[in-house]
């Protein structure tokens, strides 16, 4: 394996290698291909990645308690950075004390997994595809695909530039999205989903135990697909209420703002707004079992 | 109901119109009977049983156990369990259980969220069961339960997905 590595567990190797010992600071570079890939671990702790002009990977910080791991390789194309607390108990590790900087060319893939650790991407241009059991994920987006997953943690996404595609997952945490996103998946089990969409062609949104908070403007041919089992829907959308509306609650109630009648299912329980419209339009779909819905335009 | 049983019925409404409402007894029976009870004081007002939280934790607590061990093992008498078009939600345990070996990798914190969250999804499912059984023909409620079988179906791959990869690099 070529360039740089640099492990740190124990005194020993700590030692043979010149490696960063517990609660002490790192600054440390490798040269880097300007679209190559990044992949990024960090456990614990405050983990932020920016992107830069420079062809470099630079990591910088403070290492928490512990027997800090902490390795930093380019093989090829691709630079690996691992900054790992070995401690047994995630609970015991401190979260605060680990604080990492990494640098990255802008144009870089990006793949990042954390523990615990909550993290910050900002200026990375090229894909990213992002990972973290109990940390929150909060990221910037491009025009590239950003996918971010979690199992405990809230995920939130700003779209800077052209319109940009994202999948977003967690189970116990909200998310938030704003900007141009051109598709967009965002999907939670118990936690609001709030939006702010600018240029949507195709968003598919579910959350178990929230509430889903759309604003938007859509691209001709949209389509729009909510769905919860206890929570609300709110959808403000476009200007001109020029939508195909497919609306339907068990156990809630449907408002809309263009002067359509909610009728009760034919020969059934629950509430609906089936297909009213022009066939045509952006197609909204909303389900919900014990939501309410409320479809306007600004 | 036949002529007969009517006017019969009809003479004990009467009957019953006819009694004076406002009757009392004559003295107050009570002193005499708390006498017969063991002579205890008779309280000024009668107090309200105490409501004792180490009397009741228990059985809070076996309720809680009960409820928990219905939401994971579902029983087959429990909405929703028998007849042939259920056999996704018959499945719907085993993919929650599959869970468990992701779970017990999450920091305690995480993993008592998630494990209320999954319980919760169950419980969603078995509401949506109930009601269609109730309503079977309901076609929203069809969505809905094929959505939520997605739903548990796309969690427990991803909750086993981020531990996995989690695992891989960082061990956590």
């Amino acid at each position: 394996m070529s360039g740089i590595r640099i492990v740190t567990a124990g005194a020993a190797l700590m030692a043979l290698a010149a490696g960063p010992a517990a609660g002490q600071s790192i600054n440390r570079g490798v040269d880097a291909s300007a679209m190559g890939e990044v992949v990024i671990s960090v456990s614990v702790g405050n983990l932020t990645v920016r992107g830069w002009e420079q062809t470099r990977v630079e990591v910088a910080g403070e290492l928490g308690a512990g027997m800090p791991e902490f390795e930093l390789t380019r093989n090829g194309e691709q630079v690996i950075v691992r900054v790992i607390t070995a401690s047994e108990s995630v609970e015991q590790r401190d979260r605060g004390r680990t604080d990492i900087y990494v640098s990255v060319p802008s144009d870089s893939r990006l793949v990042v997994t954390t523990s615990s650790a909550d993290l910050l991407v900002a200026g990375v241009h090229g894909t990213q595809s992002l990972r973290s059991v109990s940390g929150d994920i909060e990221t910037e987006a491009w025009s590239a695909l950003v996918e971010a997953e979690s199992v405990g943690g809230d995920i939130g996404i700003s779209g800077r530039e052209g319109p940009a595609n994202a999948m977003l997952s967690t189970v116990n945490g909200e998310i938030e999205v704003r900007g141009p996103f051109e598709r967009l998946v965002a999907s939670t089990v118990s936690g609001d989903i709030e939006l702010d969409i600018l240029d949507a062609t195709s968003m598919q949104l579910n959350t178990t135990n929230g509430e889903i908070d759309l604003r938007a403007t859509l691209r001709d041919q949209a389509t729009i697909d909510a769905e919860t089992i206890n929570g609300d829907v709110e959808l403000e959308i476009g200007d001109d209420g020029n939508l195909h509306l497919d609306l339907g609650t068990f156990s809630g109630r449907i408002e809309n703002c263009f002067g359509y009648e909610v009728t009760r299912s034919p020969g059934a329980s629950g509430r609906e707004l089936r297909n009213v419209g022009d066939a045509d339009a952006p197609r909204i779909r909303v389900r919900t079992l014990n939501g309410d819905i409320e479809v306007c335009s600004s | 109901m036949t002529e007969r049983q009517n006017r019969h019925a009809s003479a004990f409404e009467q009957r019953i119109a006819a009694l004076d409402r406002e009757i009392h007894p004559e003295r107050d029976l009570w002193p005499g009977i708390a006498a017969r009870l063991g002579r205890r004081p008779v309280p000024d007002h009668p107090r309200r049983r105490q409501w004792r939280f180490s009397q009741w934790f228990p059985v809070g607590v076996a309720l809680a156990g009960g409820y928990l061990l219905a939401s994971w093992f579902p029983l087959p008498w429990m909405p929703g369990r028998a007849g042939p078009d259920n056999q996704a939600v018959q499945a719907s345990p085993a993919l929650l259980r599959s869970v468990q070996p992701a779970l017990a990798q999450l920091p305690a914190n995480t993993r008592a969220v998630v494990t209320s969250d999954l319980s919760g999804l169950e419980q969603d499912w078995l509401s949506i069961e109930a009601a269609l059984a109730a309503d079977p023909d309901n076609p929203l409620l069809r969505e809905l339960r094929q959505t939520a079988e997605n739903r548990a179906q796309s969690v427990r791959e991803q909750v086993n997905r981020v531990t996995a990869s989690v695992a891989e690099a960082i061990a956590i």
